[in-house]
């Protein structure tokens, strides 16, 4: 019996696709290996934002926090410091004397010769001292009582210090060490040399 | 996952490596896959690989996909190469001889020996083994231009994309293709009818 002819066009567009196999999926992303995500990937599927707005977003974060860290390091650490010692009842001196190294002994020293030197003038603003009543008149003390040669740590003790004897040097160490935080140290050396040279 | 989620979404996910939307793609496309590559492989152990491989391929060189064209002709491009590629190895390996016993693995694809049992079959499953016998014999251009025309639904651009061929190519093909599956569908039916 002839059978009745057939389009072979329509047996192949109605054929059926295999289901494919069940670990197909899992076998791709080991042979990618793609298990491992990172938490880029994680974020981007928790949104659908596309990929150059998150993009944008990471960058301007990153900007935000650049600038905060850089507006704490120039303005509310040094105003901190500076009212740190401002309210130090000992003054300068009294605030290095507790981190000054035992090797150098004239970095404290050095504080009180800046005094008696009045280089200390650039920071009047921040470090307070208070000069020693006169005890007698044949101690040095200016007209006013005062002894520049001097600086207190209260009423109490004084440490005197010869400035000629002290290297420039040595106040430059000192400043640096005690305010790297307040940012313009190369101003301060500037100014400290100019004085130092003028003394 | 969404079934509503495109898949040009995925594939942005894909590009960073997100495992779920690899695995929503192979879930989505890997039945075409394997309808396409068993048709021009035959070999289910191949087909396997060849898949696996195929989307492997695809994720991987996600730079060089053209987002104007779908991903599915991304897919059967890299498919139809790697098949491609495949029966050329086999050809070297001097096995070409074993390829009908290698398609008489493939469920629904027979040869001649086997069309003399379609009686105990019902009309159309008895069909389709004929034209699916018929497909074997087209060359492998042929044989992948009509899968990917007729079978996967692509269109002349798409298959031209896929194979690398020129649009003019891909219709001759087609049209050399359809005359010669009605020329050995018709032999079988009166190979059919003779011995009936």
């Amino acid at each position: 019996m002839k059978r009745s002819q057939f389009d072979p066009i329509d047996i192949i567009r109605s054929d059926r696709d295999p289901s494919g196999v069940p670990d197909m999926a899992e076998r791709v992303i080991r042979g990618l290996g793609w298990h491992e995500r990172s938490g880029v990937d994680r974020c981007s599927e928790a949104t659908t934002l596309p990929l150059w707005p998150r993009r944008l977003l990471a960058a301007a974060v990153v900007l935000l926090a650049v600038g905060a860290g850089w507006i704490t390091s120039m303005y509310i650490i040094p105003s901190q410091v500076d009212n740190t010692i401002a309210d130090s009842p000992v003054g300068l001196a009294g605030l290095v004397e507790p981190f000054a190294p035992q090797s150098e002994p004239d970095m404290v020293t050095a504080l009180g010769s800046m005094a008696a030197a009045d280089l200390i003038k650039p920071f009047a603003a921040i470090i307070p001292h208070t000069p020693t009543p006169a005890a007698s008149d044949d101690d040095g003390d200016d007209d006013d009582g005062n002894n520049p040669a001097r600086l207190v740590q209260g009423d109490q003790d004084s440490i005197p210090v010869e400035m000629a004897s002290l290297p420039m040097e040595t106040i430059r160490t000192t400043l640096h060490v005690m305010f790297p935080a307040l940012g313009d140290i190369d101003g301060w050396k500037q100014t400290f040399a100019t004085a130092g040279d003028a003394g | 996952m969404s079934q509503d989620t495109s898949d040009a979404q995925l594939v942005d996910r894909c590009r960073l490596h997100d495992p779920q939307a690899a695995t929503e793609l192979v879930t989505r496309y890997q039945g075409r896959l394997f309808g396409y590559l068993r048709r021009m492989v035959g070999n289910q152990h191949d087909v396997e690989d060849l898949v696996q491989h195929t989307f492997m391929k695809a994720f991987s060189a996600l730079d060089d996909y053209q987002s104007s064209y779908p991903f599915t002709t991304w897919l059967f491009t890299i498919a139809h190469r790697l098949a491609l590629d495949h029966l050329d190895k086999r050809r070297r390996r001097k096995t070409t001889a074993q390829e009908p016993e290698l398609f008489a693995q493939v469920p629904d694809s027979d040869t001649h020996d086997h069309i003399a049992d379609v009686d105990n079959r019902d009309e159309h499953q008895a069909q389709a083994d004929k034209v699916w016998a018929a497909v074997q014999q087209l060359s492998e251009q042929q044989r992948s231009v009509v899968l990917l025309f007729y079978r996967q639904g692509l269109t002349y651009e798409q298959v031209s994309q896929a194979t690398d061929l020129p649009v003019g190519t891909i219709k001759s093909l087609l049209h050399r293709a359809r005359q010669k599956l009605t020329e050995l569908c018709g032999q079988s039916d009166s190979m059919d009818s003779s011995s009936t």
